[in-house]
């Protein structure tokens, strides 16, 4: 096994004789000359090595110059010491020069040269020199002075010249001397010298610019991550930046002038071998991807874009490459690979279970829904919110909904219920409406409005779904009532009709008993007087019961109408006991009252009359000896008049059953001669009223052997109660007018 | 003594009041439903009406209407004798055309009817 390094160093170790750099021609003259500078000043920029070409040329011209017409002075004794003065610059020249060479400062160097040449120039200008042409040497100052010093420096060197010059022109004029040329040719070519000046400057302006975008470009390329690469034509490396190290890991010095095809592994190498060819013709690459081997990392993949390189004659010069890294990419791709494969695997294991359990799930539901459709009640599910996601068949039909359109609908929003008037239907339907809230069951009867519109009464029983001891939703099972209703109706007509049918010859037979009884029909025999009083109290028994029966029926019904009124308690009392006192005389029972005030209630008089009626008749049937009395007991709006006895009592038991209908007590009558009678409806018709009127009739104590309690709540004259129940009984008969 | 017009279909207890009112020296004319008893009145002019409220042909309440619009019939007490129950709305009616006394049959004693109608021809005094 080859390491990376050990086959990377091996392979390229016969190219290395190939490479050339700098790559200049090392034959010529320029090329000895400048690979020696090169070697003399080490580590100094290109720019550098050129001025100290420059000024070493230079130097020797003017000192070629200054030693040739020096010694032609001194020769023609024409202006001897002139001819020195130039010897000595000449020393003076070379003496820099090799100060240069020696000290390898450059800066100073060429600064001392500019001096000197400067001074060379004024001394030509004042003199003359060889026959009067000393002042075409100024034109070669502007070019020595930007190039070794720069535009700005140079332009203070041509100032200095300027300003010399100018200074001898003055002195001249005071006298001092005499200038060899005339004023014309002065100016003329100080114009000239300008216009050089200029060109030079712009000159150099340009290339500065030239050179800073140069650099900035070299610095980009160097920087950059990606890899970029110029080729010549044939595959050469022309230029490798930093980033083409980092990916490839050789560097610029062994790559330049190799052939890029040798890092690359033959199929690339001949791949890109064609791309070159038509790269030569004007078409670009993109996304060549190829795998390379890095000589210390492990294998990588680059994405190359391969683009043609222009001249300046816009004809294909070589070929640029960018190349983007992609290692890291593929590695993620291949995961990426990996896990999608698991992924994929784990997916359709997934999907095969769901799908079992969805299967076992739709028969449960066809199961669940079968079993649901098949409840003959009408049944609706709602969420914790009150919309509906169930709703069956039957419900459906019934109210006239389709189940599709119902589902997801608000509960209120799909079912109406229709509010009777009164406080009682509001609360009740709120009630039913927010089962999800206060978590109690709802059962009663309700009126639904069908899609159609038309009213529907139901028997609604509406339940929280809890799980958890958390609401679910709601579950609401309902039925169609119509036909109990009317059942209901038709049994309370009848009772109606039959009970009217029955007083008419009960009220013959009570009439012609009172009268034989009266003597209408001549006197009557004493044997026959007791059985003619049985005949009459049963008559009358059965009267009452009729009467009672009628009554219920026609309460039930909403057929009682009632007549609120303010009145005097004291008054109705006092005519209770005055009716009551011959029958409690009879038993010799005494009935008294505490009732010594007036005090104003609010109700409907003849049916309080009737309330204290029938306890007060209740307590003369139950009490065999001792007291009844009638007490009150004022509360905030109402008062309780409290009947109490000193009668048989009622044992516990049958606490409840006292305020139903036809419900017979067992009460301890052993005591009694005979089993008091009663149609068992008396209670339930006098609370029924009570509460009507915004009162009540209830059970405040019994004691078998000791006596009973009863107590009528009645509302206050003016009381809140009283108004709310009158208003409540006008309601209810202008509904029941509407109807 | 008064002279009194009993309206009531059922012929026993017709018989009946019939019976009670004469032995107490009443003029008793009698008449089985509404129609009739408007004939009766217009022939007889009594001066007091027992009248029942559900009778075939015309009822009670119809009569009691027709009564009122009625030359002399403005003004004569009735007594209404019947076995139905007040509603609110047959009230409403009959409170408009004033009856004297409304007594339901079953619980009533001839007797007592008899007190009611003392009570009432003595208030009234028919034109002469």
């Amino acid at each position: 096994m080859h390491t990376p390094a050990s086959r990377t160093s091996s392979k390229f170790a016969h190219k290395r004789v190939l490479f050339s750099y700098p790559p200049e021609d090392s034959a010529s003259f320029w090329g000895i000359v400048t690979t020696f500078l090169s070697k003399h000043f080490p580590g100094v920029d290109r720019n550098t090595i050129n001025q100290a070409l420059f000024l070493f040329w230079f130097s020797l011209i003017a000192d070629a110059a200054l030693v040739i017409f020096g010694l032609v002075h001194i020769v023609t004794y024409d202006q001897i010491a002139l001819g020195f003065i130039k010897l000595v610059f000449a020393l003076l020249v070379t003496t820099n020069l090799w100060y240069v060479f020696q000290s390898k400062n450059i800066a100073v160097g060429k600064s001392v040269f500019l001096a000197l040449l400067l001074g060379v120039l004024l001394i030509l200008f004042v003199t003359g020199g060889l026959a009067q042409t000393g002042i075409l040497w100024f034109f070669s100052f502007p070019i020595a002075c930007f190039f070794l010093h720069g535009k700005r420096n140079g332009l203070w060197w041509m100032a200095s010249l300027y300003g010399l010059t100018s200074l001898c022109v003055l002195l001249s004029y005071v006298g001092l001397f005499s200038l060899p040329y005339t004023q014309l040719i002065i100016r003329q070519t100080g114009v000239i010298l300008l216009i050089i000046t200029i060109g030079i400057y712009i000159y150099e302006h340009t290339k500065e610019q030239g050179e800073k975008t140069a650099a900035q470009l070299a610095a980009i390329v160097e920087s950059a991550e990606d890899a970029i690469i110029s080729l010549d034509l044939h595959g050469r490396i022309v230029s490798w930046n930093k980033g083409a190290q980092y990916i490839f890991g050789y560097d610029e010095s062994e790559m330049l002038g190799n052939s890029m095809y040798n890092i690359l592994e033959s199929q690339y190498a001949g791949e890109l071998k064609k791309m070159l060819a038509k790269v030569a013709k004007g078409e670009s690459f993109k996304h060549f991807e190829i795998r390379y081997e890095h000589i210390k990392r492990k294998t990588g993949y680059v994405s190359l874009t391969v683009s043609p390189l222009k001249g300046m004659d816009n004809e294909v010069v070589g070929a640029a490459i960018t190349g983007r890294d992609i290692s890291y990419r593929k590695i993620l791709e291949a995961e990426v690979a990996t896990h999608t494969l698991q992924l994929e695997t784990i997916i359709s294991e997934r999907t095969s279970k769901l799908k079992d359990n969805l299967k076992e799930l739709k028969e449960a539901k066809a199961k669940e829904d079968s079993l649901l459709a098949g409840i003959g009640e009408c049944m609706i599910a709602t969420d914790r919110d009150g919309n509906i996601n169930y709703i069956n068949n039957v419900a459906a039909n019934l109210l006239h909904l389709v189940p599709s359109k119902a589902y997801r609908k608000h509960f209120d929003e799909a079912i109406q219920i229709v509010e009777e008037p009164g406080e009682e239907s509001k609360k009740r339907i709120s009630a039913l409406k927010s089962v999800t809230f206060h978590r109690k069951t709802v059962s009663g009867e309700f009126t639904f409005v069908t899609t159609g519109g038309s009213r529907l009464p139901v028997y609604v029983t509406a339940s929280p779904i809890l799980v958890n001891n958390r609401v679910t939703g709601s579950i609401i099972i309902f039925r169609d009532i119509t036909q109990e209703k009317e059942v209901e109706k038709i049994k309370t007509e009848l009772i109606s009709l039959v009970s009217h049918e029955l007083r008419t010859p009960m009220t013959a037979i009570k009439g012609y008993l009172s009268m034989i009884q009266h003597g209408d029909f001549g006197e009557v025999d004493t044997k026959l007087r007791k059985p003619l009083d049985q005949v009459y109290n049963s008559t009358d028994r059965l009267i009452a019961l009729v009467n009672d029966i009628l009554k219920a029926s026609r309460i039930e019904a909403g057929k009682i109408k009632y007549d609120i009124s303010v009145f005097d308690l004291k008054h109705t009392v006092e005519e209770v006991i005055a009716e009551l006192a011959p029958l409690a005389q009879q038993k010799s029972i005494s009935l008294l009252t505490s009732v010594k005030d007036s005090i104003q209630l609010e109700a409907d008089e003849s049916k309080v009359k009737e309330i204290l009626n029938n306890l007060v008749g209740n307590s003369l049937k139950f009490t065999l000896q001792g007291y009844i009395s009638i007490g009150i007991k004022k509360k905030d709006d109402v008062v309780d008049m409290l009947v109490t006895d000193s009668g048989v009592g009622i044992p516990d038991s049958e606490f409840d059953k006292l305020f139903g209908k036809f419900e017979s007590i067992e009460t301890p009558t052993d005591q009694m001669a005979e089993k008091p009678y009663g149609s068992g409806l008396g209670l339930y018709i006098s609370r029924e009223q009570a509460r009507k009127m915004g009162g009540d009739v209830y059970l405040v104590s019994s004691t078998p052997g000791q006596g009973t309690t009863f107590a009528v709540t009645i509302p206050l004259a003016g009381s809140q109660r009283a108004t709310k129940a009158k208003t409540q009984i006008e309601k209810e008969e202008q509904y029941l007018q509407k109807l | 003594m008064a002279h009194i017009l009993l309206v009531e279909d059922d012929t026993t207890l017709r018989d009946m009041y019939k019976t009670k009112f004469e032995l107490e020296g009443y003029e008793v004319s009698t008449a089985s439903n509404g129609e009739e008893g408007l004939q009766q009145f217009s022939a007889v002019q009594p001066n007091i009406v027992l009248l029942d409220l559900i009778m075939p042909k015309m009822g009670g309440v119809d009569f009691l209407q027709k009564l009122r619009e009625t030359i002399g019939g403005q003004e004569v007490p009735v007594i209404i004798l019947t076995n139905l129950e007040p509603s609110p709305d047959i009230m409403q009616v009959l409170h408009r055309n004033n009856p004297a006394y409304y007594l339901v049959k079953s619980n009533t004693t001839p007797e007592e009817i008899l007190g009611k109608v003392k009570e009432v021809s003595d208030l009234y005094t028919p034109p002469s």
